[in-house]
């Protein structure tokens, strides 16, 4: 008969995004006051918006039947993986600050496709030394970006 | 001497590489299920950072159109569209299929993309230069207003929560504030990061919400891309690649009808291709002597809906081109692109800019012809690239991504941005925000601040809305947003009314 009622997205995301533009309003009183003023009336709005949110999720807890196909996708056994991507990723920007980029993305290619599942070493000498070659002649020969 | 720059601009090997890689590479990344044009105009903007205008937007608009193509030759193959254009293509494509006449409906679908995307640039040469003129009458107050109806056109975009599209807007527009005010000359939200004065860049942040933001949400089903599910593409694909000339004939009227249909779609704002494919092919169905085939593999459907959704192409364009309001989320991204070339919407751009401006156009209709000729020869090719497994594109996403971000101003500061942009846009994604408004907000931030600004000082001591409701075109605009406000709910509706005709149809072919 209790059944907990599940609080929808909207409310966290409405809490959160109140709290962001609040603290960014404060921050922007701050600023030389003829540069603040669009950013105020923007940020201002932002609250109003952000507060919004947050009924309507409210609304939503309350009444279940108006939750929508969008308020459910994000679960963390959905997002799990595409977390672990960006840290591969984000472990690649380090990668290459250390390295350089051809040795990075030497490293980084095969170790993100082995993540993937792929497993043939052929198809992973491949792509990484394409990919590598494909930059080297499009940015540095021919668009002379000189890459870190 | 328009004349000459223009043909001097059309005619060079820089702008027919230009065609030819934004046409095949257009038509791969639309065959590509999950991938479709925004991520690919995305992915291509740091190439054009040293080509000539002209063959930078015409690769960038040959992209779009051929992206659009592409997604039929899966929906058509494997009844997995490409991009959300071909959804309507997919259930009398696919029913073709299963007769054994796919090849026959890639021809069809290849004939009439051509045609619509042809009729849609023709349409962009007559529409735009007059439209274009309008914005002649614009001054400050209205390039606020115009800022402000470009958010509100995006925030239709916004999926099934328009709340959430208006914040997505509002946060691009803080996001442009970051960085040196012009003005008064003072640093906001920099937090004594020297990187972050001159603002945050467009291209590392639209890469990062578009194709950094795709690949996390992809490898959600890693499990499955582990496993290596590959598309079921028939080995043998029966019949004649090219429609019959009588079939042709017959076809003409539904064929100018879809294309008129998706070039009024392409100018409206915030209606897409998808809806574009479905106005065309339920049109056609309402006018067809064989409506019970509707659903079932009728090749007149396939003709309709393929000949909208590349109608949408260059009537997406016409108010990008003439008041910097793009009508679809490629064409925003389009946007940053004629940006960065640092052409500006507008008058100008049939007057000062006129010889780059009518090479686009023209290098657009010879885009949507090359792209028809090489779909006769090579689109059953191109179907085997949905077969290309996940774990070999991402990476290649990522490098280049990275690359495109780092490269535009050769700061490793930009690539970050663009990672932290990827997470924000999957987590945007994941909740229900759309990503288009974000980037467009960035380009009509500074246009709206100084608009609002300068119009403050125009009305000097006259009350601001006054003021604002004295100017006609002011109150014009006010009128357009306020419609524009409202237009989700009557496109909503629409849409209802197509799935519910697809639902119908599809219960009436399995019965």
């Amino acid at each position: 008969m209790n059944e907990k009622r599940k609080i929808n997205n909207d409310v966290y995301i409405g809490i959160l995004l109140t709290a962001v533009s609040v603290f960014f309003f404060i921050e922007v009183t701050k600023i030389h006051p003829e540069a603040a003023l669009f950013p105020k009336v923007m940020l201002g709005t932002f609250i109003i918006l952000a507060v919004l949110l947050t009924l309507m999720g409210v609304r939503k807890t309350l009444r279940p039947e108006l939750t929508l196909k969008s308020d459910l996708l994000l679960k963390f056994s959905v997002i799990r993986t595409p977390l672990i991507v960006f840290v591969i990723v984000a472990g690649y920007m380090v990668l290459l600050k250390v390295l350089g980029f051809f040795t990075a993305t030497a490293i980084f290619v095969p170790a993100f496709m082995i993540f993937y599942g792929i497993k043939s070493i052929r198809t992973l000498l491949i792509t990484d030394i394409a990919l590598n070659v494909f930059v080297y002649v499009l940015f540095v020969r021919l668009l002379k970006v000189a890459l870190p | 001497m328009i004349i000459s720059e223009l043909i001097a601009n059309l005619v060079n090997i820089e702008t027919f590489i230009g065609i030819l890689v934004g046409v095949v590479g257009g038509m791969v990344i639309g065959a590509l299920p999950g991938l479709g044009a925004t991520m690919g105009i995305a992915l291509l903007i740091p190439i054009t950072f040293g080509m000539h205008p002209t063959a930078a937007l015409i690769m960038l608009s040959s992209l779009y159109t051929a992206a659009i193509y592409g997604g039929s030759i899966t929906a058509i193959l494997i009844h997995t569209p490409g991009t959300p254009a071909s959804a309507a293509t997919a259930m009398d494509g696919y029913a073709l299929t299963k007769q054994g006449k796919g090849l026959e409906a890639i021809g069809i679908s290849t004939f009439a993309s051509m045609t619509g995307g042809t009729l849609s640039a023709v349409a962009l040469f007559f529409i735009a230069p007059p439209l274009a003129r309008i914005s002649l009458m614009f001054n400050a107050p209205e390039y606020f207003l115009i800022a402000i109806f470009g958010l509100t056109i995006i925030g239709t975009l916004a999926g099934d929560n328009m709340l959430k599209g208006l914040i997505a807007g509002v946060a691009g527009l803080c996001i442009s504030f970051v960085g040196f005010d012009i003005t008064v000359g003072v640093p906001r939200f920099t937090y004594k990061i020297a990187e972050l004065e001159s603002g945050i860049q467009l291209v590392p942040a639209l890469i990062g919400l578009f194709s950094l933001s795709q690949v996390m949400i992809q490898a959600e089903s890693i499990e499955a891309i582990r496993r290596g599910g590959k598309a079921d593409i028939p080995k043998q694909l029966q019949g004649r690649v090219l429609p019959p000339f009588q079939e042709i004939v017959r076809e003409i009227p539904n064929l100018l009808r879809s294309s008129v249909i998706g070039i009024i779609v392409g100018i409206l704002p915030g209606a897409g291709g998808d809806i574009g494919g479905w106005l065309g092919y339920n049109e056609a169905k309402r006018w067809s002597k064989n409506r019970q085939e509707f659903g079932k593999g009728s090749r007149e459907a396939v003709y309709a809906s393929e000949a909208a959704n590349n109608a949408v192409t260059g009537g997406s364009i016409i108010p990008l081109i003439t008041l910097g309001i793009p009508g679809s989320s490629a064409a925003a991204v389009l946007l940053g692109g004629l940006m960065i070339q640092g052409l500006t919407p507008g008058h100008t751009m049939f007057t000062e800019k006129a010889g780059i401006t009518y090479a686009i156009i023209l290098g657009f209709l010879f885009a949507n012809i090359l792209m028809g000729l090489l779909g006769f020869l090579v689109a059953k090719r191109v179907a085997k690239v949905a077969n290309v497994p996940t774990g070999i594109l991402a990476p290649v996403i990522v490098v280049l991504s990275v690359v495109g971000a780092y490269a535009i101003n050769l700061s490793y500061f930009d690539a970050c941005v663009m990672v932290v942009f990827g997470l924000a846009g999957y987590f945007m994604r994941k909740t229900g925000f759309a990503t288009a408004p974000i980037v467009l907000a960035i380009i009509l931030g500074s246009m709206a601040e100084q608009g609002y600004k300068r119009a403050i000082l125009m009305a000097k001591d006259m009350n601001i809305y006054a003021y604002y409701f004295s100017r006609p075109i002011c109150v014009v605009l006010i009128l357009l947003i306020i419609l524009s406000l409202f237009a989700p709910l009557g496109l909503k509706a629409l849409e209802k009314k197509m799935h519910k005709t697809h639902s119908q149809a599809n219960k009436d072919s399995d019965d």
